[in-house]
């Protein structure tokens, strides 16, 4: 399938084109941000502190009168960026220890498949905790954290499709012209077990911002005055009964970016149905 | 095999996977920054100079450890914790001066009606809107049950907990929010947990049942005349409900992750709140104890899971 066909194919969908809209405007905002922000979003304006939305500030002002429209524009870049490292970093280990499991087998494999099911047996937002423990607070380190705690899943998809790949005739020809394990892992089985890795990684995305900012909403993760999210909405939950957007309009835009995520990773996969029906069984929903 | 064995077999794993659990906790819990005991005298001002600045009383701080078993080796750490635990001893909370157990007992009876009421509310939903929306398939109902699943699934349960609060709480005052105490305490954060579960189930409800009345079978009921109705409840929906089922397992462990944030929204006891402050206040045998009571609330839900397979399914056969 060329790209161009498969971009037709995924904007023909009703979700995957609102998914790849919304995520593409996201990305843009949070990019321009500068550009685009009506005020500096950490510059406090005691004179219009809990103003509600109005022309002058679309989203209403926070408490310290910062006004939150240029707010939520500039948590879309931390966000964005929280999210696509912790992946980044769960996909990076999970995928490595499920090559390494499923191409080698035996007790190697035994042994690291049951350490991801120790793993797994952790509900993730408490693995994290627990990784917040050790690391301590901050922004940084909850990436971390919500990588490590992606790690079990990833090891599990890859190590399941390394299975299936090292048998096909392709690796076999390849290992009967002599060719040593590495290139033959990261020549011919890697490539071949990377679609259904893409789509769950994007997939992955959602739930780590989700978990991010969730741990930054308990007051682990980014710290006042940073624009994160999760750390807004918790923030404005203690003037809810004076000013609800404070609160309200950061949730609504952690929600919009993992519905989109969602609708797109959903798009993904009915495309290239149906050989990652599996996927479904692997999703699992974060907090 | 049979179905014992391999229940046996089963209860065995979840036995190693708790070791391995707590094995863990207790490994990063003493690789972590922080003296407990150095902050527990600081928190109780224990040993501080009344003029503020904080000094340790070097014999208070050693006898403290000594009483907390921190001095000894670590291996003998553990092994002591775990022939205490087995005995229903989690120790002592360094900060609540109370017996982990009375802690945990008195937290987990409201994480268990809220997680219980939460799962049944997600069940109910899910099933329901996922078998409507596959009876009306491609229609417009269809597609707005799918979008609601969707928007369900990925809502931060902390943003859903703070716009019911707002809406039924502070505007409409139907619901009280803080605390517990009586049923309409429990309505809005069951609300905020069983919706999220609601979407993942409705989703796979869908897509299961879908699949299954492509079936020869239900051609087969319906060519002998069967009703719709019959059909679909009494043939389909049986043998959709497995990987339904699985799901609501796995739903469990989410939902016990969210028990963490919704007890802290709602400012509710519970173990999920526990947990939370245990973690903050480096409070070890809390954190164990809590932790090591998720994976074997995890272990037990995956064996109920199990379970439920043969019942809904005689044809699998454990091997």
């Amino acid at each position: 399938m060329g790209v161009l066909s498969f971009s037709k194919r995924l904007l023909r969908k009703p979700g995957g084109a609102a998914g790849t809209l919304f995520l593409s405007l996201l990305v843009l905002a949070a990019l321009l941000a500068p550009y685009i922000a009506p005020y500096d979003p950490n510059v406090p304006n005691p004179a219009s502190a809990l103003a509600p939305p109005s022309r002058a500030h679309l989203m209403g002002t926070d408490r310290f009168g910062r006004d939150m429209f240029s707010r939520v524009i500039y948590g879309g870049r931390i966000s964005l960026q929280v999210g696509i490292i912790a992946v980044s970093i769960g996909a990076f280990v999970g995928v490595s220890i499920g090559l390494i499991a499923g191409y080698w087998g035996g007790l190697l494999d035994n042994v690291l498949m049951r350490m991801m099911d120790v793993m797994l047996a952790f509900p993730g937002i408490l693995l994290a905790l627990l990784m917040i423990v050790v690391l301590g607070p901050g922004l940084v380190n909850i990436m971390i954290a919500v990588g490590i705690a992606a790690i079990p899943s990833f090891a599990r998809l890859a190590r399941g499709s390394t299975l299936s790949v090292k048998e096909s005739a392709y690796v076999e020809a390849a290992r009967s012209v002599g060719a040593s394990s590495l290139p033959i892992i990261v020549r011919h089985i890697l490539p071949n077990i990377a679609a259904p890795l893409i789509i769950f990684a994007t997939l992955r995305v959602g739930t780590a911002m989700l978990s991010a900012a969730s741990l930054s909403f308990l007051g682990l993760g980014a710290e006042p005055p940073t624009p994160e999210w999760g750390l807004m909405a918790a923030i404005g939950r203690h003037v809810l009964r004076r000013a609800w957007w404070v609160s309200i309009f950061p949730g609504l835009a952690i929600a919009l970016t993992v519905v989109s995520l969602n609708l797109l990773g959903d798009a993904l996969r009915d495309i290239l149905d149906p050989r990652f029906r599996g996927l479904e069984a692997t999703r699992q929903r974060s907090v | 095999m049979g179905l014992r064995e391999a229940i046996a077999r089963r209860l065995l794993w979840g036995v190693l996977v708790a070791l391995g659990v707590s094995f863990i906790v207790f490994l990063i819990q003493h690789v972590m920054p922080g003296d407990p005991v150095h902050m527990m005298l600081v928190q109780h001002r224990i040993g501080a100079h009344p003029a503020g600045e904080v000094y340790f009383d070097e014999q208070l701080y050693q006898e403290m450890r000594t009483r907390l078993g921190l001095d000894k080796p670590f291996h003998v750490q553990y092994t002591t914790f775990l022939s205490k635990a087995l005995r229903g001893d989690l120790g002592y909370s360094f900060r609540a001066r109370r017996t982990v157990i009375s802690l945990i007992n008195d937290n987990l009876p409201h994480t268990i009606r809220l997680a219980v009421l939460s799962l049944a509310a997600a069940a109910l939903l899910g099933i329901t809107a996922g078998v409507i929306a596959a009876i009306f398939r491609d229609r417009w109902i269809d597609v707005g049950v799918m979008v609601a699943a969707v928007s369900g699934v990925s809502m931060p349960s902390f943003w859903l907990a703070i716009v019911f609060i707002w809406v039924f709480g502070i505007i409409l005052r139907w619901f009280p929010f803080i605390g517990v105490g009586s049923w309409q305490h429990e309505v809005l954060p069951v609300a905020t947990l069983g919706l999220g579960g609601a979407g993942v189930i409705a989703r796979l409800t869908r897509s299961s049942l879908v699949e299954v009345l492509g079936e020869d079978y239900i051609r087969t009921a319906r060519a002998k005349g069967l009703p719709n109705r019959g059909v679909v409840f009494k043939h389909a929906l049986r043998n959709a409900m497995l990987p339904v089922v699985t799901v609501i397992g796995l739903q469990f462990g989410a939902l016990l992750g969210g028990t963490v944030i919704v007890e802290t929204v709602f400012g509710r006891p519970g173990i999920g709140s526990l947990a939370v402050t245990a973690i903050m206040d480096k409070d070890f045998p809390v954190t164990q104890g809590v932790v090591l009571l998720a994976a074997i609330a995890f272990v037990m839900s995956n064996l109920i899971v199990d379970i439920a397979y043969v019942w809904l399914d005689p044809r699998i056969v454990y091997d």
